[in-house]
């Protein structure tokens, strides 16, 4: 199953909701995890990937992000989620059409409570290949359904 | 987006927020901060979290924005009323640790 978001609607809707409820049914604990790593990878794979964003914790961080979707060269760029659903569990891959050149966070910074902390403490894996912009993510069905 | 409300009740400020709180909040929550900052004789904030569905790590970054501000003015910070989704976020980046959680 293949959905296609601009990072106009990633930024600007729930799409993690939408595609969850495009999946087959789940467990409410599986849902909490692949709904909260769904936003964070949608929203890096928007802000960091196809609008090549470093930090967002500045001032003027909405007019920015404004200028970048309204330029033609970035606001265009899509953003693909593909998902595989077995009788073990849940695949997910989140594709940005960033720059691989522009080096961008992988890992967080200071804090320790960026996005790819809580994919890592919510999933059973994940790996994200700089080179290809996919981020994907693994997760075990917690009860039958 | 979230809806942001402020108040103060004598040396108190209390800061509600409700919806989803992300990374687009921040120009919002920028000028809370900003205010806090200028020093208004508060001795203590309050986040008030009844009201919220969901939060990222965007809002939890402006959550230890917040911290870093009170800790600069010597006010003493919690977060209150956070249930379900926004417990367990709370509970997974180990904010217990870092801020005074109160049910």
């Amino acid at each position: 199953m293949v959905f296609a978001f601009s990072s106009h609607a990633i930024l600007g809707s729930d799409c993690a909701t939408r595609v969850i409820s495009a999946l087959p049914p789940m467990d409410d604990d599986t849902r909490f995890c692949v709904r909260v790593c769904l936003h964070e990878a949608l929203y890096n794979a928007a802000l960091h990937g196809n609008l090549e964003l470093m930090d967002i914790h500045h001032s003027g961080i909405t007019k920015q992000v404004q200028d970048r979707l309204d330029d033609p060269r970035l606001g265009s760029r899509p953003v693909f989620v593909t998902c595989d659903a077995t009788a073990e569990g849940l695949s997910i891959v989140v594709k940005d059409f960033g720059d691989p050149e522009v080096s961008l966070p992988t890992e967080d910074r200071g804090h320790g409570v960026g996005g790819l902390t809580l994919i890592r403490r919510l999933t059973e894996a994940m790996s994200f290949d700089p080179k290809v912009k996919e981020l994907t993510m693994r997760f075990c069905w917690k009860e039958a359904i | 987006m979230s809806k942001v409300e402020v108040t103060t009740q004598s040396n108190t400020k209390k800061i509600a927020l409700s919806g989803h709180f992300t990374a687009m909040d921040h120009d919002q929550f920028r000028g809370i901060l900003d205010d806090l900052q200028s020093g208004q004789g508060c001795t203590s904030c309050t986040v008030d979290l009844e009201h919220l569905d969901f939060i990222d790590s965007g809002g939890l970054g402006m959550l230890l924005l917040l911290r870093d501000a009170c800790i600069k003015q010597k006010m003493a910070l919690s977060l209150n009323n956070a249930k379900g989704d926004v417990l367990r976020i709370l509970d997974i980046a180990k904010f217990d640790q870092l801020f005074k959680v109160v049910g």
